[in-house]
């Protein structure tokens, strides 16, 4: 009798009022309470109330281990959000170390199901970018090299597993290229540049000058290969080979220009306008995909002209910057995305993309040229309107490198090209920029 | 069959060094990298070019990351001894 009692005051719709649930339920451990849970933290992540949150999916997580075990998979969904909630307080310890929880419990999961081990290791990828892209947080990059060694983890499993020419490795291989450009682009921080003018042959070149770390050119070569790699294994895959493999030398014209290297950049630009051509891709409809620039280096490595295609919108460019520890990178995705600052506005910019000519670029391979053949660059919108910010979008935009127009696989001028630049959260507003 | 397969996988996944330490051919900076991302810090490698004693021509030296920082270590206290 007294067992029944005490088992009616447990599971009475009370106990769920005096835990605020709004939904009653029988035991505190409960398989759907979990999923409860996690609803309810959105709703405090949502109202910026992060304290409420992180206990509630701290809950979330106890649940769905003793529902579903140890070292069950069910546990990564409130995992995510306990770590979004201690990234948003900047918790960055407790954050580590539910972050090395996350990663041990993937790394079980491998052996059972490779394929959820691969979904669980994409999840935790993105964490590990949100953490690396809080201007906060003074350990950043190291979340940024934790994020590129999980990727050649997945890429070594995945080469052990399917093999070393698998398709299943292109989106792995492009997340390490991706992820030397974004170290790359930390040497881009203002206070490590100078200012300088040089003289080529009969004209004075502008720009920023720094000296080319080994580090640098490690980058480059590493991006370089991984390229050449996914070329390889798109050449070899059955779906539609040569389509994705003239769209991965677009890709590794890209990485050239990115670096600086802009013959090779144009000449790979030809050669994939000429593959694209011999695969029979109309004429008409390839001035159309290389008229319209993009910002490099592309988010995603498109493996079909029609996904390309589908990826440029009408109207302005749209470039959403990251974050301000990686200058001039866009943000890799929707899920990276930081929803819990304000974000502090955007501009529209006019210009002029010019097509720079080789031979005068090639005297100056000392210097990073930023902003390659940008001119005529005139703010048309600002907002919030402050004059002073005018000058942080022309800084801004100098940063950005966009991939040439073409014309029969050679690059052409394109006057009064628009973009949309959205400005990253926790970018510093003028007023603190660094001399 | 399947988990026999995953396992056999995740065995071959397993720790060795990338090819190539003869000294005809050292691992590309990829391979490092990879390579590094596998193993606990003290088997780190690192490779870099250098010009050995008596040539102008560097080559490609791949150490162990723990022995460069212990030589680098040994050469400043000798300095340090010298110097003091």
């Amino acid at each position: 009798m007294l067992r029944l009692l005490i088992f009616m005051a447990l599971s009475c719709p009370a106990l769920a009022q005096e835990t605020g649930s709004a939904l009653p339920y029988s035991s505190v451990y409960e398989q759907r309470r979990s999923e409860q849970l996690i609803a309810r933290g959105l709703l405090h992540m949502e109202a910026k109330d992060f304290r409420a949150a992180e206990k509630t999916f701290l809950d979330a997580v106890q649940v769905a281990k003793v529902n579903y075990g140890l070292r069950a998979p069910q546990q990564r969904a409130a995992l995510e959000h306990l770590i979004e909630a201690l990234l948003a307080q900047q918790k960055w310890q407790l954050a580590g170390d539910q972050l090395s929880y996350f990663e041990w419990l993937n790394d079980e999961i491998y052996l059972r199901d490779f394929y959820d081990y691969l979904r669980g290791t994409k999840q935790l990828s993105e964490l590990l970018y949100r953490a690396s892209a809080d201007a906060d947080n003074s350990n950043s990059t190291r979340y940024l090299i934790l994020a590129k060694n999980l990727s050649w983890r997945a890429i070594s499993a995945i080469e052990a597993t399917l093999g070393e020419t698998d398709p299943e490795l292109v989106p792995w291989l492009y997340d390490v290229v991706l992820a030397h450009y974004y170290q790359v682009s930390l040497i881009k921080r203002r206070s490590l540049l100078n200012e300088v003018t040089a003289q080529g042959d009969s004209t004075a070149y502008h720009g920023w000058t720094l000296a080319k770390s080994e580090s640098l050119r490690i980058s480059y070569r590493i991006g370089r290969d991984l390229l050449r790699r996914i070329q390889l294994i798109l050449s070899t895959s059955e779906d539609s080979p040569t389509e994705a493999s003239a769209l991965a030398v677009l890709y590794q014209a890209d990485w050239e220009l990115l670096f600086g290297h802009e013959t090779a950049a144009m000449t790979l630009y030809g050669e994939a306008s000429r593959q694209l051509s011999a695969i029979g891709v109309p004429t008409d409809r390839l001035d159309l995909l290389f008229g319209r620039p993009r910002v490099l280096p592309e988010p995603v490595l498109y493996t079909s002209v029609s996904e390309l295609e589908a990826a440029l919108a009408e109207g302005p460019i749209q470039f959403r910057a990251w974050t301000p520890n990686y200058p001039g990178a866009q943000l890799p995705s929707a899920q990276v995305a930081r929803a819990d600052g304000p974000q502090p506005g955007s501009a529209l910019v006019e210009f002029t993309l010019l097509p720079t000519p080789p031979i005068a670029l090639m005297d100056n391979r000392r210097i990073i040229k930023l902003g390659f053949g940008l001119r005529n660059v005139d703010v048309l919108e600002l907002t919030p309107q402050n004059s002073a910010l005018d000058d942080e979008v022309r800084y801004q935009m100098s940063l950005l490198q966009l991939r040439p127009p073409l014309k029969n696989g050679m690059p052409v001028e394109m006057d009064r090209l628009q973009l949309r630049y959205h400005f990253a959260p926790q970018q510093a507003l003028p007023t603190n920029r660094e001399s | 069959m399947m988990p026999l397969l995953i396992l056999l996988g995740w065995q071959a996944c397993a720790v060795s060094p990338p090819k190539g330490d003869s000294g005809q051919f050292t691992p590309t900076d990829a391979e490092v990298e990879q390579y590094n991302a596998r193993v606990a810090p003290e088997d780190r490698i690192v490779c870099r070019q250098e010009k050995p004693v008596g040539t102008y021509i560097a080559k490609r030296v791949c150490r162990l990351q723990v022995d460069v920082d212990a030589t680098s270590s040994l050469h400043r206290q000798q300095l340090r001894r010298v110097l003091n």
